[in-house]
C-alpha cells in the first residue's frame, strides 16, 4: 500500500434532516487510490455521505477533509471531486461532447485544451465516435460511459459513484464492473462507490463499509466482511446465513463448549486461524467476544456453503441432526433445506457432483449437520441481552 | 456559498416582492376600505364604520347578490351537465383525435370573452339564426324576443364559460385510471353504480375546479349582462362597477367585493378538502 | 350506434362553441350595413377598419402593452417557478398563496383592488398602471407553465452542473433556462393572449392617455352589432387562433 495516505477524512460527521437523524458520528479515513464502497439497504445514509462529499449537503456536525483541505464549508464547484449520478444526469440539450466539456468550460479552460481533453476522455470510455450525439440517442450503457467521461475529464482527486450501475441489465452491469476496476487502475484516483448490491460491492472494492441506520456497522475487506461479520446485521445483509441460538458451557482460551440447539458442541473463537479475537469489533461493544463466559447466550452463524452433511446412521446419538425436506437444483450447486430436530430450518449448499449422483442426499434422509472447524462465527446474542 | 445566495436573493426578492405589493397589499386595502367612510372628492375618508359591511344585507344589495348567485349557480350546473359527458367522451378518444379535440376547446378558452359574447348577439337577435331555426322547426310561429332578457344572459354565461368547465374536467378524467372503471365493472357494478361510486368521487377535484372557474366569473363578468341583458339585468359585478364609477361609493363597493372574495375563499376551501381526500385515497 | 351518439354529442357541443364565431366572421364579409341577411361578399369593412386611425392606435397600444407585460411577466414568473422548485425560503407560502389568489380571484375584485392601490400610491392611470396590472395577472400562468416543465426534468441535472463546477448563475443560464425554454415560450404566448383579452381589470386601471383595443371594442359593442365591429372581432379571433395553435405546437414538442 504505497498510497496509504489519507485522501478523504470524515471527522465525527453527523447529519439531521429536521429531527430525523440520517448519519450518526461517522469517523472514517479513505486512502489515496482506494476503491471504497458504501453498502447498505435504502435509507441507511450511504447516499447522504456521498452528497456530503460532493457538497450538495452540509454536515450538521463534524468536519470533512479532501486531499488535506477542509471542505466542510466549500460549495460543490470548489471541491476536487466529481460525481457519476444514478440516472447519469446527462444534460439532454447538449451533445456528448458538450456534456463532457462542461466542467472544463466552467473552469475557463482554453478551447484547444478542451478539445484534446474531451476526446481523450471519450476515447478512454470508447465513446469518441459518438461525440456529436445527444444523450437521448444513446443506450443506457453508452450514457453510463459518457457520464463517467464527463466526471473524470476534470481530473478529480475522488470520483463519487452513486449506484451508477443500477439502471443497467445484468450482463451490462457485469461488464461495467470490470471496466470500472480497469479505469481505477488507469487513473489511479480514489473511487467512492455507493450500492445496495453486495455482489457489486465485493467484486470491485478494496474495502467495503456496511451501513445501517446512519452508522457504519463494519468496514473491512470484502472477504473479511463475508467471512468474519462483526454482528448479525452484517452477517445477514451480505449473503445467506444460518443462525443457531446457543449458550456457553465452558470456555478455554479460543475454544469453548456450548449448548447449541440442545446439543453440546465444540466452538472455535479463532475464525480461520487468524488468532483469537478476530471477530471482536474494534473498539469493543459491551457485547464483545471477551465478555463471553460460561452462561452467556450466543449466536452461531454458518454460511450454507460451510455446512458439512453426513448421512446419519440409525441410532446415532449426539451432535446436530436433521432431515432433508427439500432440494433446489441451482446448476453448479444444489441447495438443501434441512429441518433440524428442534424444528428449525437451515440451508446447506453442496457442489453438484455429476460423476457421483448417488452421493446426493434425497428428501426425507436424516443427516448429521457439521462444519469445517473454525469456519463458524460466534457472536454474543445481542437480542437476548435487551430482554 | 455566496454566489448561490446572491442569485437566490434576487429571484426570491423580486417575485415575493411583486406579489406582495400587487396582490396581498391591494386585497388588504380592499378589506380595510370597507371599514371606512365615503368621501368627496377623495372617495374615502379615514372614519371607521361597520356600515358598509352591514349594508351588504340590505335588500337593495342582497337581492341583487342572491339573483346573481342563482344565475351563476344555474350556469355552473348547466355547464357541468353539458361538460362532463363531453370531457368524458373526449378523454376516451385516440391520442391524436384527443389532441385535436382538446385544441378546439382551448381556442375558445383563450378567445376574448367579450368577442364571444358579442358574437352571440347575431344568433339571439329577433331575426337571428336561433329564431330562424325555431321558426323553421315550427316550434314557434313568431320570432321570440330573446336578446335583452335574463335568458340571454344565462345563455351568454354558459356559452362563454363552458370551456372553463370542460378543461379541468378533462384533466381529471384523463388522469383517472381506466382500469379502476373496468375493475368496478368486473366486480359487478352497473354503469350507474360505477359512475357514482368510482368515477364521480375520483374526478371530484376536476368538478369543483371547473365549477369555481365558471361560478366566480359568472358573478363578476359585468359585460355579459351589459351586452346581452340591456339595462334590465343588474348583477353583482355590475353593481360593484357602478359603486366605483357611477355612485362613487368606494367603501361600499369594496365591501361588496370582499363578499366575493369570501365566496371564493369558501370554494377554495371546499376544493382543498376534496383534493386532500382524493390524494389520500391514491397510492403514494 | 353508441359511437354515433357520442360523435353527435361532441359535434353539437363544438357547433355551440363555434357557430356564433363562424357567423360573426361570415357577417364581417357581408355587404350590408344593418341587415342580418346576406347581401354579397365584400372586404370593405376590413378596409374601413384599416383606415380607422383611432382603432389602429388602440390596437398598436394593445400589442405594445401585451408584449411588454408578457415579457415582464415571463421574467418574473420564470424566476418564481425556479425559486419554488429549487429553494426553501421565507415567503414561499406568500408566493404560492398569492399565485392561487390571482388565478382564482374574480377579475372585478382584482380590478378594483389594484385601482385603489394605484390611487393610494398616487400613480396616474395609464400605461404604467395597465402594465403593472397585466404583469400581475399573467405572472401565475407563466409560473405554472414553467413549473410543469421543470417538474418533468431529472432533479439531478442542476446538481450535476454544480458538481462540474458551475456557479448558481451558470446553473440557471446554461442548464435550467435552456431546458425550461419551451415552457417559458409557452408562458410568454399565454401571457400575450391574456393581456390582449383582458377587459374587466383594464376597465378599472385604464386612463384617458392610453387607449387599448379591448376597451374600445367594449364601448363599441355596447351600442349593438356593426359590420365594422364584426370585422374587428374576426381579426381578434384570428390572432387568438394563431397564437393558441403556436402555443400548442410548443407544448407538443415537449412530448
Amino acid at each position: 500500500m504505497e498510497h496509504a495516505l489519507p485522501c478523504i477524512e470524515l471527522e465525527h460527521v453527523s447529519k439531521h434532516f429536521g429531527d430525523q437523524s440520517v448519519l450518526r458520528d461517522i469517523h472514517l479515513t479513505i486512502n489515496h487510490g482506494e476503491f471504497l464502497t458504501f453498502l447498505g439497504p435504502s435509507g441507511c445514509g450511504k447516499t447522504t455521505i456521498l452528497r456530503l462529499l460532493a457538497g450538495f449537503e452540509r454536515p450538521s456536525t463534524g468536519r470533512l477533509r479532501i486531499g488535506g483541505v477542509d471542505v466542510t464549508d466549500l460549495p460543490p464547484h470548489r471541491r476536487a471531486v466529481n460525481t457519476v449520478f444514478q440516472n447519469y444526469a446527462l444534460f439532454p440539450h447538449m451533445t456528448v461532447f458538450d456534456n463532457v466539456a462542461f466542467g472544463l468550460r466552467m473552469r475557463r479552460t482554453p478551447a484547444k485544451v478542451i478539445d484534446a481533453e474531451v476526446f481523450s476522455a471519450l476515447r478512454m470510455v470508447k465513446m469518441e465516435t459518438h461525440h456529436a450525439r445527444r444523450p437521448s440517442q444513446l443506450s443506457g450503457g453508452q450514457q453510463q460511459r459518457v457520464a463517467i467521461a464527463r466526471a473524470v475529464v476534470n481530473k478529480p482527486l475522488v470520483l463519487l459513484l452513486d449506484e451508477p450501475l443500477s439502471a443497467l441489465d445484468y450482463k451490462l452491469r457485469k461488464a461495467m464492473q470490470i471496466e470500472l476496476k480497469e479505469l481505477r487502475r488507469t487513473l489511479g484516483i480514489t473511487f467512492v462507490f455507493v450500492t445496495h448490491d453486495q455482489e457489486e460491492a465485493f467484486s470491485m472494492s478494496d474495502r467495503v463499509a456496511v451501513m445501517n441506520e446512519g452508522v457504519i456497522e463494519q468496514i473491512d475487506s470484502p472477504s473479511a466482511i463475508y467471512e468474519k461479520p462483526v454482528n448479525l446485521f452484517v452477517a445477514r445483509f451480505v449473503g445467506e446465513i444460518n443462525t443457531f441460538e446457543g449458550r456457553v458451557l465452558s470456555r478455554n482460551g479460543t475454544s469453548m463448549q456450548a449448548l447449541v440447539e440442545g446439543e453440546q458442541v465444540r466452538l472455535s473463537l479463532g475464525g480461520n486461524g487468524n488468532g483469537g479475537g478476530a471477530h471482536c469489533p474494534e473498539g469493543g461493544s459491551p457485547a464483545s467476544c471477551g465478555s463471553l463466559s460460561a452462561g452467556s447466550p450466543i449466536k452461531v452463524l454458518l454460511r450454507p456453503e460451510d455446512v458439512r452433511l453426513e448421512r446419519a446412521a440409525p441410532g446415532d446419538a449426539g451432535g446436530l441432526t436433521g432431515s432433508i425436506v427439500d432440494t433446489v437444483y441451482k446448476g453448479m450447486t444444489i441447495d438443501l433445506i434441512i429441518e433440524m430436530s428442534g424444528g428449525k430450518k437451515i440451508l446447506a449448499t453442496e457442489f453438484f457432483n455429476e460423476d457421483a449422483p448417488e452421493a446426493l442426499f434425497s428428501v426425507g434422509e436424516r443427516v448429521r449437520v457439521g462444519w469445517v472447524e473454525d469456519w463458524e462465527v460466534v457472536l454474543p446474542d445481542e437480542g437476548s441481552q435487551s430482554l | 456559498m455566496k454566489d448561490r445566495s446572491l442569485f437566490k436573493a434576487l429571484a426570491v426578492t423580486l417575485t415575493v416582492g411583486w406579489l406582495a405589493v400587487f396582490v396581498i397589499v391591494p386585497n388588504l386595502l380592499t378589506l380595510a376600505t370597507g371599514f371606512l367612510t365615503r368621501g368627496e372628492p377623495e372617495f374615502v375618508l379615514p372614519v371607521l364604520t361597520f356600515d358598509n359591511y352591514a349594508r351588504l344585507f340590505d335588500p337593495a344589495f342582497f337581492d341583487i347578490f342572491l339573483d346573481s348567485v342563482w344565475l351563476a349557480l344555474c350556469t355552473t350546473v348547466l355547464c357541468l351537465l353539458v361538460g362532463y359527458p363531453f370531457a368524458y367522451i373526449l378523454a376516451r378518444l385516440t391520442p391524436a383525435r384527443r389532441r385535436l379535440g382538446l385544441l378546439f376547446v382551448i381556442i375558445p378558452f383563450w378567445t376574448n370573452s367579450l368577442i364571444r359574447t358579442y358574437a352571440l348577439i347575431a344568433i339571439l337577435n329577433v331575426n337571428g339564426l336561433f329564431n330562424a331555426a325555431l321558426l323553421w322547426l315550427g316550434i314557434v310561429s313568431e320570432p321570440v324576443e330573446l336578446l335583452y332578457t335574463n335568458t340571454a344572459v344565462f345563455i351568454g354565461f354558459t356559452y362563454t364559460l363552458l370551456p372553463f368547465m370542460i378543461l379541468p374536467l378533462y384533466a381529471s378524467i384523463e388522469k383517472l385510471d381506466h382500469r379502476l372503471i373496468e375493475a368496478a365493472r368486473d366486480l359487478g357494478a352497473g354503469s350507474f353504480q360505477t359512475f357514482f361510486r368510482v368515477g364521480l368521487p375520483l374526478t371530484l377535484p376536476g368538478i369543483i375546479a371547473g365549477s369555481m372557474l365558471v361560478f366566480l366569473p359568472a358573478l363578476s363578468m359585468f359585460y355579459v349582462p351589459d351586452i346581452l341583458g340591456g339595462a334590465k339585468s343588474l348583477l353583482v359585478g355590475n353593481f360593484i362597477r357602478n359603486q366605483f364609477l357611477v355612485a362613487r361609493d368606494w367603501p361600499f363597493g369594496a365591501a361588496a367585493s370582499v363578499l366575493l372574495t369570501v365566496v371564493m375563499g369558501l370554494l377554495l376551501y371546499v376544493y382543498w378538502l376534496c383534493h386532500k381526500r382524493v390524494r389520500r385515497a391514491e397510492p403514494a | 350506434m353508441k359511437r354515433m351518439v357520442k360523435a353527435v354529442y361532441l359535434g353539437t357541443v363544438y357547433l355551440f362553441l363555434y357557430l356564433p364565431l363562424a357567423v360573426l366572421t361570415i357577417y364581417s364579409f357581408n355587404d350590408a350595413k344593418h341587415v342580418v341577411t346576406w347581401k354579397g361578399f365584400t372586404t370593405r369593412w376590413y378596409v374601413k377598419l384599416a383606415e380607422n386611425s383611432v382603432l389602429l392606435d388602440a390596437a398598436v397600444n394593445s400589442l405594445l402593452l401585451a408584449a411588454a407585460s408578457a415579457t415582464a411577466a415571463t421574467i418574473i414568473g420564470t424566476l418564481a417557478a425556479i425559486a419554488l422548485k429549487r429553494y426553501r425560503f421565507t415567503g414561499r407560502t406568500i408566493l404560492s398563496t398569492s399565485m392561487y389568489v390571482v388565478m382564482m380571484s374574480p377579475d372585478i375584485v382584482m380590478g378594483i383592488s389594484l385601482l385603489m392601490l394605484f390611487v393610494l400610491m398616487g400613480l396616474p392611470l395609464g400605461f404604467t398602471t395597465l402594465f403593472l396590472s397585466h404583469v400581475t395577472f399573467c405572472l401565475p400562468f407563466v409560473t405554472v407553465t414553467v413549473l410543469a416543465r421543470l417538474t418533468g426534468l431529472d432533479g439531478n441535472l442542476a446538481e450535476a452542473a454544480m458538481d462540474l463546477g458551475a456557479r448558481e448563475f451558470e446553473v440557471f443560464s446554461r442548464i435550467i433556462l435552456p431546458l425550461a425554454m419551451p415552457g417559458v415560450l409557452a408562458g410568454w404566448l399565454l401571457s400575450f393572449t391574456l393581456s390582449l383579452d383582458d377587459v374587466i381589470i383594464s376597465f378599472f386601471v385604464t386612463g384617458p392617455t392610453f387607449e387599448i383595443l379591448p376597451l374600445k371594442i367594449y364601448s363599441m359593442v355596447r351600442l349593438g352589432v356593426k359590420p365594422e365591429v364584426n370585422a374587428l372581432c374576426a381579426v381578434m379571433f384570428g390572432v387568438t387562433l394563431a397564437v393558441v395553435s403556436l402555443t400548442q405546437l410548443c407544448f407538443k414538442e415537449r412530448k
